[in-house]
């Protein structure tokens, strides 16, 4: 196996799991980054539109044509400090108007020494140089977002609805940022854990249910190869018990079914084949099976080869009846098999005709067994008082090195013809 | 080619990280308006206060509006501390911004004045300091007006010298509870300096308890039921303002101990607010010794003197009264406040 299902399954839900993280840490910490920022907003348009009741805006033309402070001037601006004090994340609180040449105070809560007079005049940062036209005319804008801090602009109109000024909160974004970095370190620890947990959890699930299951199942299958050769007690399909009861069982029964299929008809196989090479009357081997055999037979090796035929069957089947023909013709195959040395191999080729080929035999072993044979009393088949004697004729021959085995089978017949004739 | 790749990356990183400091640095300078010509004859006159925290402010600010008016040839701007030494300090530098004639300064803290006295000094404004102290060189500021606290105290400790001897009690030994304001406060080292230069020349009276009250009527009440908790047997109570008597006069009739004209504890406070005349009539409160809040007119006289080119005194007191049952009804009937 190149790729185990189980590390394919893992690497998918790796990645599955890691992109839902980040799908949920990004739009969870987005909603929360535009939360605070409208919570800031918020903030400091309560401010600015509180300031923008409380000051006298007919006397802003005054101050801001002739420069000069009154006990009312101060009055607002104290008033302005307090409301910039309302809210600790305030860092900056003023009344301005633009033109050109930039923006000019009218009031400014910044008590330390930056902090502007009336009259004072501040150049347009790049942010509000953006806004330029729109702050000269004293119309609406959005608020300006800078690195640590937002501002808001809220127009000033005097009492005939002319724009005369902003009033600018500047809001701190510092400590809603450090709110934000906590909060996104928080959610990416307990989102990342939880999908880890649920990711283990779903891998063992996913183990115990489909993975191990199958992982079993393949072994037994593989194990019913030699199983099926052995011819065991039981295969190991059959010792392994599946009870899903799903899918996974289903195949397991499936495959468990075929098995025995495959055995029962492997079983119907062996018998069919036996019976194609046997002769079903004597056991020994049939004429087809020595033609095989003889195909499969290597040249150049000693070998020997008996002839048999029996004298008189046809008589005795007249005579007898064919039972008593059959008995002659089993007896005969009896003979064979007693004298058929394990190399050795019998046939049958059909009738009364049977051989006996045994290859790789040393030539005085040989003669031996031939010698044994000829004077094997068993030859006489029948019973003295039978009217039909029958015997066994046989012929052999033996070759050091054999050209062709179907010569030597010759001969071996030639010579139990010899056999026949001398008898008669 | 990967090396290249992760230091382009890190030489990225860095600029997008100083360019955004660029950024973060933000704000432009600011120009400095020119100053305002006032082009009147009127004499401008910068008025910082330190708040409105009590009646004797109130009696004090309203003297200031009603002596500086526009009749008698003033542009008065007056200004309102809120009890935050902050906005007095720049408030003070707006007024030299738009270079007012005079500064006048109601110092909330006496700490933080010395940057904005200097420059008052370089553009030729003169500061006068009014009511309390502050901790810059007598040479950066034309005057100080207001209260004499260790006269205030002296003359308490003498009213009660002189009350003992009348009963005949000067060689009796007398115990004192003393409840001070707020430590470090001009007033509270004034008076509380003036007191002891006179207990200390008689041997038998003894200050058994001594602790800040710091001004307010609740931890005067207090301090006061603390020292009663405590069993400790005293003869006068001698409380630093009015206000903190009032708080020991509670604590005093939640424990059932008579005090005032006619029983054993001689009652002996500061400031004679309206109230506190009120119970010096009563005789719960044996003695107040005032403590003036109409300093306008010694400020205006040190103006005038000023305008005449004069040389005048760096420090300028208050007529100040000790008001007992005796002379008490005939002042409430003059008084301003």
């Amino acid at each position: 196996m190149k790729k185990s299902l189980r590390n394919r399954v893992i690497v998918l839900i790796l990645v599955f799991a890691l992109l839902l993280d980040i799908l949920c840490i990004t739009m969870n910490y987005r909603n929360f980054v535009q939360a605070n920022e409208q919570f800031s907003y918020s903030t400091a348009r309560t401010v600015t539109e509180t300031c923008n009741l409380i000051i006298d805006k007919d006397k802003l033309d005054v101050y801001m044509e002739t420069g000069k402070r009154d006990s009312r001037y101060y009055e607002i601006w104290n008033k302005l400090i307090d409301y910039r004090n309302t809210n600790s994340d305030i860092i900056g609180l003023s009344l301005v108007w633009f033109d050109k040449e930039g923006c000019h105070y009218i009031f400014d809560t910044d008590l330390t020494l930056e902090g502007a007079f009336l009259k004072d005049r501040r150049e347009y940062d790049g942010e509000q140089k953006k806004y330029m036209d729109s702050l000269i005319r004293g119309e609406e804008i959005d608020f300006i977002n800078y690195p640590n801090y937002m501002a808001v602009y809220q127009p000033i109109l005097s009492s005939f609805n002319l724009p005369i000024g902003y009033v600018i909160v500047e809001i701190s974004t510092l400590k809603a940022k450090e709110k934000q970095r906590a909060y996104l370190f928080e959610m990416v620890c307990v989102l990342t854990l939880l999908t880890v947990v649920l990711m283990v959890i779903l891998l063992l699930v996913l183990n115990r249910m489909v993975i191990r299951p199958i992982n079993q199942l393949s072994e037994a299958a593989f194990n019913y190869v030699s199983s099926i050769h052995e011819n065991g007690e039981k295969s190991t399909l059959e010792q392994l018990s599946i009870h899903t009861g799903d899918e996974i069982e289903r195949l397991f029964i499936a495959i468990k079914k075929m098995e025995t299929d495959l055995l029962t008809s492997s079983d119907n196989l062996a018998v069919a084949q036996w019976n194609s090479h046997h002769d079903s009357m004597t056991q020994l081997f049939n004429k087809r099976y020595f033609y095989e055999y003889m195909e499969g037979y290597a040249k150049g090796k000693p070998v020997g080869v008996f002839y048999f035929d029996v004298d008189n069957l046809k008589k005795m089947n007249d005579t007898y009846g064919h039972e008593a023909g059959d008995e002659v013709i089993c007896k005969t195959a009896e003979f064979v098999k007693r004298y058929t040395p394990g190399e050795g191999g019998g046939f049958r080729m059909g009738g009364d005709e049977f051989v006996m080929v045994i290859p790789g035999m040393e030539k005085r072993a040989f003669y031996t067994l031939a010698d044994k044979m000829k004077l094997d009393g068993e030859r006489v088949l029948t019973p003295a008082d039978y009217t039909v004697q029958c015997r066994i004729a046989l012929g052999y021959a033996y070759s050091d090195k054999c050209g062709s085995l179907t010569e030597v089978m010759k001969t071996a017949d030639e010579n139990m013809y010899l056999d026949k004739t001398s008898h008669r | 080619m990967k090396k290249f790749f992760i230091f382009g990356l890190l030489a990225a990183i860095l600029l997008w990280g100083c360019g955004y400091k660029d950024e973060a640095a933000g704000k432009k300078p600011l120009v400095r308006a020119e100053a305002v010509d006032t082009g009147t004859v009127l004499i401008t006159v910068g008025f910082i206060q330190t708040g409105k925290e009590s009646d004797w402010r109130d009696a004090n600010t309203n003297d200031f509006l009603q002596t500086f008016t526009r009749e008698k040839g003033y542009n008065l701007i007056y200004i309102d501390g809120n009890s935050d030494p902050e906005r007095q300090v720049k408030a003070a530098y707006d007024l030299i911004a738009q270079n007012v004639d005079y500064i006048i300064i109601d110092p909330i803290v006496e700490d933080g004045w010395e940057d904005v006295f200097m420059e008052a000094k370089e553009k030729g404004i003169p500061v006068i300091v009014s009511d309390r102290q502050v901790n810059v060189n007598a040479s950066h500021y034309a005057c100080w007006v207001g209260s004499d606290f260790y006269k205030e105290g002296q003359n308490a400790a003498k009213w009660l010298e002189k009350y003992l001897e009348d009963k005949g009690r000067e060689k009796e030994e007398i115990k004192i509870v003393l409840l001070e304001g707020t430590d470090g406060a001009t007033a509270t080292r004034g008076r509380t300096e003036g007191l002891y230069s006179v207990i200390d020349k008689h041997s038998n009276w003894k200050v058994v308890a001594k602790e800040y009250g710091n001004f307010t009527q609740g931890e005067g009440a207090q301090v006061m039921e603390g020292i009663l908790n405590q069993k400790i047997e005293f003869d006068v109570v001698i409380a630093e303002n009015d206000n903190m008597m009032f708080g020991a006069m509670n604590a005093m009739e939640q424990q059932g101990i008579a005090y005032g004209v006619g029983t054993d504890v001689i009652t002996i406070s500061f400031d004679a607010l309206q109230e506190a005349l009120a119970k010096v009539i009563k005789g719960e409160l044996m003695v107040t010794v005032e403590c003036n809040p109409l300093i306008a007119g010694l400020t205006e006289k040190a103006i005038l003197d000023l305008e005449k080119g004069k040389r005048i005194e760096k420090v300028h007191f208050v007529k100040e009264t000790v008001f007992t049952q005796e002379n008490t009804v005939l002042h409430l009937m003059e008084r301003k406040y």
